[in-house]
């Protein structure tokens, strides 16, 4: 009996749907993780922490440099050639004109390398906004948010950062699953 | 002990139905699954798709036409964004050759929202109809195929009956309706 209780537990778990995406070929399977693995440091309100942080191309992109002039959109995603981080940003490629139209930017952090960031985002087709890498000092961008897992990668975070430089929406998200448009949109759509 | 085991077994059953049948991906020959799918007020689908005024929802083998070509597919997914003009292309060959009515197309999207599927029909100015499934209830039942996934139905007998069952891109649309043609006896 406990036999057939015990197959009848594995296949429960075997078949519970997954919010782990579309997987492709060409993704690395993880799994289901820790949902969220990291103490956040900042909180809506607070003045969002400033950064330095190197994308392709020998640029740097400095987050103050938007202050008193765009809000901010920070996607933190834990890492590259993972399946739901691979079928998130190809969706926010669509929303350029969107992003234009709300008077925001929109930033693509990960903890990565930077040749490892190119051809990930080259698989992808390119995309029109700035990838981040928040490799060396290892994660520490995402440390200081609060936002670094236990595994040295990020979290699957979305910061709204408004043109005063304040935290307007924080939504450190379950890593398994893509954070809804929805909300992120309703919320930019209110900033001044 | 015997009606604490029959216990469990109708838990286990009731636990396995809210879960989802985690299906195998249909191959030509089979069924396609029964499941249904949910209308949108005001989106033309009904009208499109031949179902009467009111339904609410229906299956695919509801659907008025000879062949039906499902497309998996997600907002979010590279791939099925750059295929979308060629499936849109597909659409407008269908019409032009006057098969408008015997063959459809439908788009169904696993985990995304009515809302993203309405930026990925408006980015793409789709024409056909596109249904959500934002709890990924198909992507299980069709055995979470990649995306996009072509699936080509016969949808004459009351049921629908796999043609083609493909992942990736199905290549030009003339060449693909050719194919269509063929496979679902369309001559």
């Amino acid at each position: 009996m406990k036999k057939i209780l015990f197959c009848m537990l594995l296949v429960l778990f075997l078949t519970h749907p997954s919010a782990a995406g579309i997987s492709a070929a060409d993704v690395y399977p993880v799994g289901t993780l820790k949902p969220i693995d990291s103490r956040v440091k900042v909180r809506v309100g607070d003045v969002a922490p400033d950064f330095k942080l190197p994308t392709f191309g020998n640029e740097t992109v400095t987050l103050s440099r938007y202050r008193g002039r765009k809000n901010v959109l920070l996607s933190f995603v834990p890492a590259a050639w993972t399946p739901v981080c691979s079928d998130q940003w190809p969706g926010y490629n669509l929303l350029k004109e969107e992003f234009a139209a709300l008077d925001t930017v929109l930033l693509g952090i990960s903890v990565d390398n930077i040749p490892t960031l190119y051809a990930w985002t080259q698989e992808m087709g390119g995309l029109w906004f700035p990838v981040l890498s928040d490799f060396w000092p290892h994660g520490r961008v995402a440390e200081t948010y609060g936002i670094l897992r236990s595994d040295g990668t990020a979290e699957r975070a979305i910061i709204i950062i408004d043109k005063t430089g304040v935290i307007r929406y924080l939504d450190v998200h379950d890593i398994n699953a893509r954070p809804r448009l929805e909300p992120i949109m309703t919320m930019l759509k209110k900033l001044p | 002990m015997r009606r604490a085991f029959l216990g469990c077994v109708l838990c286990f059953v009731v636990m396995l139905s809210l879960t989802g049948y985690a299906g195998e991906t249909p191959k030509q020959g089979d069924f396609f699954p029964d499941q249904t799918l949910r209308v949108l007020e005001g989106d033309g689908a009904r009208a499109y798709l031949g179902l009467e005024a009111g339904v609410e929802s229906f299956a695919v083998s509801d659907i008025d036409a000879d062949l039906v070509l499902v497309e998996i597919f997600s907002m979010y997914c590279p791939y099925c964004q750059k295929e979308a003009p060629e499936v849109n292309r597909l659409l407008a060959l269908i019409r032009e050759q006057g098969l408008g009515d015997r063959v459809k197309i439908l788009g169904i999207a696993p985990g995304n929202s009515d809302y993203e599927v309405s930026v990925f029909r408006s980015k793409f100015s789709i024409e056909f109809p596109l249904f959500s499934d934002p709890d990924f209830l198909w992507h299980k039942r069709l055995g979470e195929v990649g995306t996009p996934y072509f699936f080509l139905l016969n949808n004459r007998e009351g049921a629908s009956r796999v043609l083609y069952s493909e992942v990736g891109s199905f290549g030009t649309a003339e060449e693909f309706l050719k194919k269509i043609l063929v496979m679902g006896d369309l001559h």
